[in-house]
């Protein structure tokens, strides 16, 4: 992703990678991706998990 | 003459730009700091549900507790925060607050990432975060044994990424238009958060249903006892620890360019306050919520959450209080928990932990006193004409209001969720333990050995 400024001395501002860049929506979308997908494997694990209980 | 003049001025300079250097860096640390003291919180929180809750179910509890923290992050950060400062005017943003919101708490802006421009958003974004975390886990204590996990995440996060917040940036904030309109006034979110988090658990539990096991035929209850009431008391202990950091995060420092004043602290809708006024309040609050459980109960759950609800009864007026005042306000909450709790399982609703007696209940009481005790305060900053000011109707009307933004998605959406089979777990599973069924651990693999009297 590289850096907009080669010295801390020129630093006044916001100085993570990517600041007004796409780069900043583009890690935004992934990680709400990572949430929703944690949320969809969850819910398949445990509803298998009380069909096998329920077909013991 | 004139270089020595020069001299001093940029002396003076020097030391007035060294000062406002360590003014920030107080700032920023007071906020930082109220971070890892409501984490505290959670610590408690997790110590109290899982002490509360069966061998079979120990670790299921754990893990929901742990989540409602986790997803509460991520979720606030996406649009928790903006929620707060874009819904001050009411039900629908106007394109004024919706551009507050922007500015504030744009997740793909620079206000919302590290800036060596702003030493303030980060801080205040984790404070808030952690309140919003809180409010997930006093729902999440009333719903053991039963729920499904992924069903709680998603209610744990419509309720503190977003309920909460609306009633936040109603009543919470010093443009809300409770607190312009109403004079409403809950300088530590007695309403906000506790009603707020109490009657959205009691909207999901009329959905959700109780414990088997928990009534009978005849409607009378059983005591579904936990296995662990030490574990229990000693989490209730540690949310009280927490909530000295929850408190001193709704003081408003001075000195900044988003402070009330600059030499002075102030509550959120800068009113006067300081935090020795909370130390006596809330310490005051906290014993007289204990002694009035003991007075009525006897029982040590009921004296520690007495302990917590004294509190929440004293919050909404922790500014304002006389310590023996708050004492008594907090000695009431402690009397009314037992038989608010006996009242609600009349009505066949399971709360496991009292979550909707101590929060809801108590945080409700806690909104009138301030109607009832301190009437006629002006609820804001500015001049006398131009203020609302605090009075009984106005608290009233907040409560009433506080009920329904909680109580009404509870119900709602847990209803939805029923329906998608997202809520209740299987019958199978609910009687074999949760712990068994779903969780690749163990609490206790040597198991926990009975007691041994000297006699034996």
């Amino acid at each position: 992703m590289g850096s907009s400024f080669d010295s801390w001395d020129a630093v006044t501002g916001a100085y993570y990678m990517g600041a007004g860049t796409s780069w900043e929506t583009i890690w935004l979308v992934v990680s709400i991706a990572m949430c929703v997908i944690a949320l969809i494997a969850g819910s398949r694990h445990e509803l298998k998990a009380y069909e096998d209980e329920e077909n013991k | 003459m004139e270089e020595k003049l020069a001299e001093l001025a940029a002396k003076v300079a020097e030391l007035e730009a060294k000062a406002a250097v360590t003014n920030t860096m107080f700032a920023e640390t007071y906020y930082y700091l109220t971070i890892p003291l409501m984490v505290i919180i959670h610590a408690g929180f997790l110590a109290y549900e899982m002490g509360a809750s069966r061998q079979k179910n120990v670790l299921a509890s754990g893990i929901k507790n742990i989540l409602a923290f986790a997803f509460m992050i991520p979720t606030f950060y996406y649009f928790g925060w903006f929620v707060y400062w874009a819904w001050t005017p009411g039900l629908i943003p106007t394109a004024e607050s919706w551009q507050t919101g922007i500015d504030y708490a744009n997740p793909i802006g620079e206000v919302m990432g590290p800036n060596l421009a702003d030493q303030a958003t980060g801080v205040f974004w984790g404070a808030f975060t952690l309140f919003a975390a809180t409010t997930a886990s006093i729902f999440s204590g009333s719903v053991i044994e039963r729920i499904q996990v992924v069903g709680f995440c998603i209610l744990a996060i419509i309720l503190g990424s977003f309920a909460w917040v609306v009633a936040a940036a109603w009543g919470w904030s010093a443009s809300g238009w409770m607190v312009t309109s109403w004079g409403y006034h809950d300088f530590g979110a007695a309403g906000v958060v506790h009603m707020i988090a109490g009657f959205f658990a009691l909207g999901v539990l009329i959905n959700l249903g109780p414990r088997i096991g928990k009534f009978n035929e005849d409607g009378s209850a059983n005591n579904i006892g936990g296995h662990n009431l030490p574990f229990t008391l000693t989490g209730l202990m540690l949310i009280i620890v927490g909530f000295f950091g929850f408190l001193m995060a709704c003081v408003i420092v001075p000195g900044e360019a988003w402070s009330w004043f600059p030499n002075k602290a102030a509550s959120i809708y800068g009113t006067a306050m300081t935090l020795s006024s909370l130390s006596f309040n809330i310490l005051m609050g906290f014993a007289g919520g204990i002694i009035g459980a003991w007075f009525i109960t006897r029982d040590p759950f009921w004296m520690m959450s007495g302990a917590l609800g004294g509190i929440i009864s004293c919050a909404a007026g922790l500014d304002l209080y006389w310590p023996p005042l708050a004492f008594a306000v907090g000695f009431i909450g402690g009397a009314i928990m037992q038989p608010a709790a006996k009242m609600l399982e009349s009505f066949k609703i399971d709360d496991a932990v009292g979550a909707v007696t101590v929060h809801g209940t108590l945080g409700a009481w806690g909104v009138l006193a301030v109607g009832i005790f301190a009437s006629g305060y002006p609820a804001l900053q500015g001049p006398a004409a131009e203020v609302p000011h605090i009075s009984f109707v106005g608290q009233l009307m907040g409560m009433i209001v506080m009920l329904l933004i909680g109580l009404v998605p509870g119900y709602i959406c847990s209803l939805i969720l029923n329906m998608l089979g997202l809520l209740r777990v299987g019958e199978a599973a609910e009687r074999a333990g949760l712990d068994p069924v779903k969780v690749p651990n163990q609490a206790y693999p040597e198991g926990i050995s009975p007691s041994a009297t000297p006699a034996e």
